[in-house]
């Protein structure tokens, strides 16, 4: 077991962690934060995907000993049932949910490109969700709603 | 809303106290016998507290139609599961997977249709007489076929063929046991797309009556189909193991077993032959479907009937002769897949459609509006279009796709070595079960309760696809009251009779209409009680936001709440079970003529792609996706089935391929099958068309399967149109578009 | 996941520190920096190792320097940072190009060029360009360094000269002044797919005449290589469509040669010839 010190959703948190744990499994079962899911295991799809130091990561392919002095952010950090994140609010509106195995993935890289890039292209769009697959909507409204925070059309 | 905050809870997202995991050991072979299991090593392991194998099994072993719970004297693929190992971790579970041995002595495989149907070959099932599966023998006969080949000016004869496409669901299937601490009851938790089913399996399996087993749903990451054989076997193994540790047990698939072992879209080889005059029209159709069944099989004698009755497309052909049969194999095995043998089926009659137009030196689309079905034509089973009969919007559809996506022909040759095509593909769908298994039928509760809350259940179940809001919107709608009031618990298998399964797009049309007659039921006994205090005659009343009132009177008024409470002071349910049937169709089985289906859609696609002639490298450019859907409830909401549906066509045509080697699955992950991703996807527009068709829930027809079973055939028609080689296998690959034939390691081309 | 064995956890708090490691326990040891493909390959559950060297928070292997020779870089850059550096997209566009195609946007973020050259897959992207700039990059050991050519670093696929005890610590290519760049990629879909085969070119053309010519593949050859045979074609002559078609010819001839003739030749053959011809009119600038 390896000691491990880390901001989760801006909270400090230390846990002593076995060392093959991946980030996913210490994220899901030691702090029961549920949203990031495993869906390959392999850095495919995208849907344990989590923003670590201001960028987006597959958790499942990062050691939770490597995120010792990380700072992550994960879908349960982005608003709340009171007051959802304007993209969380987009994806309800646009009907870019369906089975929403992927939606909380899709929600943190939309989030991260609109931080680094707060006007994208729908080009900048799609690629910035290529990492994470949805079989169900055909990508088509969570473009669309995406695009639609990033235009303003939705307050950010 | 709990699904953009990541609150939503799917079946790997539970837990229960003292929840044990279990994972399968599964076959090394993909034929083999099984001659001895040794688990001391497992047993050896700390934390592995036991292995099941079929001894274990209370029930019976065998379920839904010849699957094995864990096969016992062979293994007929590689996803057949020997033994089951249950541990206090994931991790000890499948260390202990891998210290089970297994000894195997390897039997010839049988891995192709043309492998299944040789002379000698060997058994798949040692205890059928020959490889043919059971039950998926149908046909459709109308007219006279030789005279129409005897009329005809020229004949063309093509054989096509499809691939396994997975499901590819991002969930990968996820199964949790509960027993009840008196052992007598098991609760199960899980990525189950058809609790009803399951529910049968695990009985069956324990041994116990069904009402001992419930099921209960939570959030399903994407079915299309597919969580059904593999999610219900695993569900029976955890059960297994619940009852043998008195504890919880989770079996949680990895992608890597769920690619291995789960249902695929059936593979089918289509052989046509067809009779056509000069003037395009077509005489006379023969058509043999054989589908690729895999080791077990129990849907293609469902998947096998509806081929036959869609075979040869929405034409109007009046000599048809369509024979169709399913063949075991020692592989990866077909189940139900949205579309459920429709998109193989558009993919070749569409292909086939484009090469009688060469033929001919015909546009494509001139063809098709020459034969399309029409009112006053009748449909392959016989049944009459038009007046008196049911809607024919196909002519209509085809004028209105090709003038929205402006259809023209590209001119040919064209310059460089990236070219375009154009593709077309028409279609129709019967609505719901039909006559496949007899009487389509599901229910709905609604229930009014006293703080004015509406509990509404359904026999079927939400997977994704939007059902509870459509139901939701349904009874508020039927009530006249808000929306927020409706609440949709998951679906419980104790408090609903069995509704069948959600499937074949029954969600909206079947259960749909069970929960407009049930919420109607409920509506005459608010308005009952509603009479009682405005001292009027109920049947004058009626309900608008949320306040009943008489259209003669609309002064004396009183509200639903004052209903309601009066309701419940008095005594009076303000509840309803109600139950919405086909009926048994009327339909001869042995020519495929009757009332195949209550009803059908219809629709077209067109599709733009971009072919780098050079490298094989396909683009899909732009789409046009045109459904009839009855009366469009929610447009927003098919929109988005069609938007995933095409994607999941497009991947069907040029990416999609369970590679196999040998009968051993190669793309078992996401990083070898490879789906569309948000760079892929092309502009899709949807034109809904609306055909007043009374049979849904305000008249509207699903389209979760529409929106897929046409794109994977517009997208081959727009590839051959750009290249000028017509590829009749799926997927039209890298190699395959450049060459004309695939490669594979093994060297075998086709 | 996989089948995870007992292995130990070590972060080092230094270089010196890693490469005392190395010397003691180099071949029983595993070194992760952004693991991307590591934790692939333990959860397929392949791994045999003791100990795992985690050198993702070494800040000494973090870095960008670039002078009038070139450019000299950590291992630990990420393929993020390479795609989107503006001195990389003006040094060397190809490679920034390269980079911008590996993976995800997740697996950009993680993955470093390091990792991409010391995991050695056959069709590592920014390998190519990187062979084509004639990268040299510098094996550490306890006692002794050694820089080695990227195109020698390869033996055979995923398998490296690396010593057991040495460490990748900088990576470093001369600044090629005037040269034209190219390269083409083919993978089944628009993203997240490996490249089925890549092309990199870097030209030098002076007054018309192209001075020096490199071209390197990836996945053509079961290593990373340049092709001299075609290079050499395309050396002190005026480039014109049949010399380019030529040249690309002869980078299939030599797949050929090397690897025989295979179940994917068909394919590949008249298909990397047009990649390479593609790349080459990129580096020209012609269509």
């Amino acid at each position: 077991m390896v000691p491990i010190t880390l901001q989760v959703n801006g909270q400090e948190v230390k846990a002593e962690i076995a060392i093959h744990e991946r980030l996913l499994d210490f994220l899901r079962n030691e702090l029961k934060l549920l949203g990031a899911k495993e869906g390959c295991g392999h850095g495919e799809c995208g849907t344990c995907t989590v923003i670590m130091d201001g960028q987006v990561v597959n958790s499942c392919l990062i050691l939770a000993v490597q995120a010792h002095g990380a700072n992550i952010t994960t879908i349960e950090g982005l608003g709340n049932t009171e007051e959802l994140h304007p993209l969380q609010e987009s994806f309800i509106e646009h009907g870019a949910v369906q089975c929403g195995y992927c939606t909380p993935g899709m929600i943190l890289s939309a989030k991260n490109l609109l931080d680094k890039n707060p006007h994208p292209t729908r080009k900048e769009i799609q690629r910035s969700i290529s990492g994470n697959l949805c079989r169900c909507t055909g990508y088509q409204k969570i473009v669309e709603a995406i695009e639609a925070v990033a235009e303003g059309r939705k307050g950010r | 809303m709990s699904k953009v905050t990541g609150r939503a809870r799917f079946a790997d997202d539970l837990s229960f106290h003292g929840m044990l995991f279990a994972s399968t050991v599964y076959s090394q072979h993909p034929h083999a016998r099984i001659k001895k299991v040794d688990m001391s090593k497992a047993m050896d392991i700390p934390e592995v507290l036991a292995v099941i194998t079929p001894d274990d099994v209370p029930g019976s072993n065998g379920v839904m139609r010849g699957f094995l719970v864990l096969a016992g004297e062979k293994v007929k693929y590689v996803g057949d599961g020997v033994a089951l190992v249950v541990a206090k971790s994931e991790t000890a579970a499948r260390k202990g997977r891998d210290a089970v041995v297994v000894d195997y002595e390897p039997l010839p495989p049988v891995l192709s249709i043309d492998d299944a149907l040789k002379s000698g070959a060997s058994l798949v099932h040692e205890d059928k007489e020959d490889n043919i599966i059971s039950k998926s023998r149908y046909q459709l006969k109308k007219g006279d076929l030789e005279r129409g080949f005897a009329e005809a000016d020229f004949i063309v004869e093509r054989t096509y063929e499809t691939q396994f496409v997975a499901h590819a669901y991002i969930e990968p299937e996820v199964v949790i046991a509960v027993p009840d601490f008196n052992q007598e009851f098991m609760t199960i938790y899980g990525s189950i797309q058809n609790p009803f089913s399951a529910r049968a399996a695990v009985a069956a399996a324990l041994g116990w009556s069904v009402g001992q087993v419930k099921i209960v749903q939570n959030a399903v990451g994407g079915t299309f189909g597919g969580k059904d054989e593999c999610a219900i076997l695993n569900a029976c193994r955890a059960a297994i193991a619940s009852i043998k540790t008195h504890r919880p047990v989770k079996l949680s698939l990895s992608r890597e077993e769920s690619m291995v072992e789960g249902p695929k879209r059936h593979p089918y080889r289509f052989n046509f032959k067809v009779g056509v005059k000069k003037d395009g029209s077509i005489l006379a159709m023969k058509s043999e479907l054989i589908a690729q069944g895999g080791a077990y099989n129990n849907k293609a004698q469902f998947t096998n009937w509806r081929a036959s009755i869609h075979a040869t497309g929405p034409y109007n052909i009046p000599n048809i002769e369509t024979r169709v049969f399913g063949v075991y194999t020692n592989t990866i095995y077909g189940g139900a897949m949205r579309g459920f043998s429709s998109p193989q089926c558009i993919f070749a009659q569409e292909s086939l459609m484009d090469e009688i137009a060469q033929e001919l030196d015909m546009d494509p689309l001139e063809l098709r509006r020459k034969n399309a079905l029409s009112p006053g034509h009748t449909l392959p089973d016989g049944q009459l279009l038009g007046e008196g009969g049911l809607p024919a919007p196909l002519p209509d559809i085809i004028d209105n796709t090709a003038r929205k996506f402006k259809y023209s022909k590209p001119a040919q040759p064209q310059e460089g070595s990236v070219k375009k095509g154009i593709g077309i593909a028409c279609g129709f769908r019967g609505a719901g079960l039909g006559a496949e298994a007899g009487a389509d039928a599901t229910g709905a509760i609604v229930t009014v309760q006293s703080d004015g809350s509406i509990t509404i259940v359904s026999g079927l179940t939400d997977n994704g696809q939007g059902l509870k809001v459509a139901f939701s919107q349904i009874v508020a709608e039927v009530l006249g009251v808000s929306l927020d009031r409706i609440v949709y618990p998951t679906t419980d298998t104790s408090i609903i009779p069995d509704g069948g399964p959600t499937v074949a797009s029954r969600g909206v049309m079947i259960g749909g209409r069970a929960m407009e007659k049930a919420a109607l039921e409920v509506k005459k006994k608010i308005l009952v009680v509603a009479g009682e205090i405005l001292q009027l005659d109920p049947e004058k009343l009626t309900i608008e936001n949320e306040e009943i009132f008489s259209p003669d009177n609309p002064e004396k008024r009183v509200s639903y709440m004052d209903v309601v409470s009066r309701a419940y002071a008095t005594g009076q349910m303000l509840a309803a079970l109600s139950w919405f049937s086909t009926g048994v169709p009327e339909f001869d089985y042995e020519t495929g003529q009757g009332k195949s289906y209550p009803t059908y859609s219809w629709g077209m696609v067109i599709t733009e792609v971009e072919v780098d002639t050079e490298t094989g490298l396909v683009k899909v450019n732009r789409a046009l996706s045109t459904h009839d859907v009855g009366t469009a409830i929610n447009p927003a909401a098919i929109k988005g089935q069609v938007y995933g549906g095409y994607v999941m066509g497009q991947g069907m045509a040029v990416l999609e391929d369970i590679e196999q080697a040998n009968g051993f699955v190669k793309s078992k992950n996401f990083d070898e099958y490879l789906i569309p991703t948000a760079m892929d996807i092309p502009d899709i527009d949807v034109l809904i068309v609306e055909t007043g068709d009374t049979y849904g829930p305000f008249g509207g027809k699903s389209v979760g399967e529409p929106g897929t079973e046409m794109a994977a055939a517009s997208v081959a028609n727009a590839i051959a149109q750009a290249t000028g080689r017509r590829i009749r296998n799926l997927p039209c690959n890298l190699e395959r578009v450049f060459l004309g034939y695939n490669l594979t390691r093994q060297g075998t081309a086709r | 996941m996989g089948n995870i064995n007992n292995f130990a956890y070590v972060r080092p708090e230094n270089v010196a520190q890693a490469l005392d490691f190395l010397a003691e326990n180099g071949s029983e040891t595993r070194i992760i920096a952004g693991g991307t493909d590591l934790l692939v390959e333990m959860r397929q559950g392949t791994e045999n190792f003791k100990y795992l060297l985690d050198i993702g928070n070494l800040s000494e292997l973090r870095f960008f320097h670039t002078g009038q020779n070139g450019v000299e870089m950590g291992p630990l850059m990420t393929h993020s940072w390479l795609a989107e550096s503006e001195e990389i997209q003006d040094i060397a566009p190809f490679l920034a190009q390269a980079a911008g195609h590996v993976g995800s946007v997740q697996i950009r973020n993680r993955g470093t060029v390091g990792g991409n050259i010391v995991t050695a897959s056959p069709c590592a992207d920014t390998v190519p360009p990187l062979i084509a700039l004639d990268c040299k990059i510098k094996l550490q050991g306890v006692q002794e360094s050694r820089w080695v050519s990227l195109k020698e670093f390869f033996t055979a696929p995923y398998e490296t000269v690396l010593a057991p005890e040495e460490m990748l610590t900088a990576i470093a290519f001369p600044r090629l002044s005037g040269y034209r760049f190219g390269f083409v990629r083919l993978a089944r879909r628009q993203a997240m797919a490996k490249a089925r085969m890549s092309i990199a070119v870097a030209l030098d053309l002076q007054g018309g005449t192209v001075k020096d010519a490199r071209i390197a593949t990836g996945s053509v050859l079961p290593t990373p290589q340049r092709i001299e045979s075609a290079e050499k074609l395309l050396t002190n002559e005026v480039p014109n469509p049949e010399l380019l078609k030529e040249a690309s010819k002869q980078v299939a001839r030599e797949m050929i040669e090397y690897s025989g003739r295979r179940w994917s030749t068909p394919y590949k053959e008249p298909v990397v010839a047009t990649l390479t011809e593609r790349a080459l009119k990129k580096a020209l600038g012609v269509n």
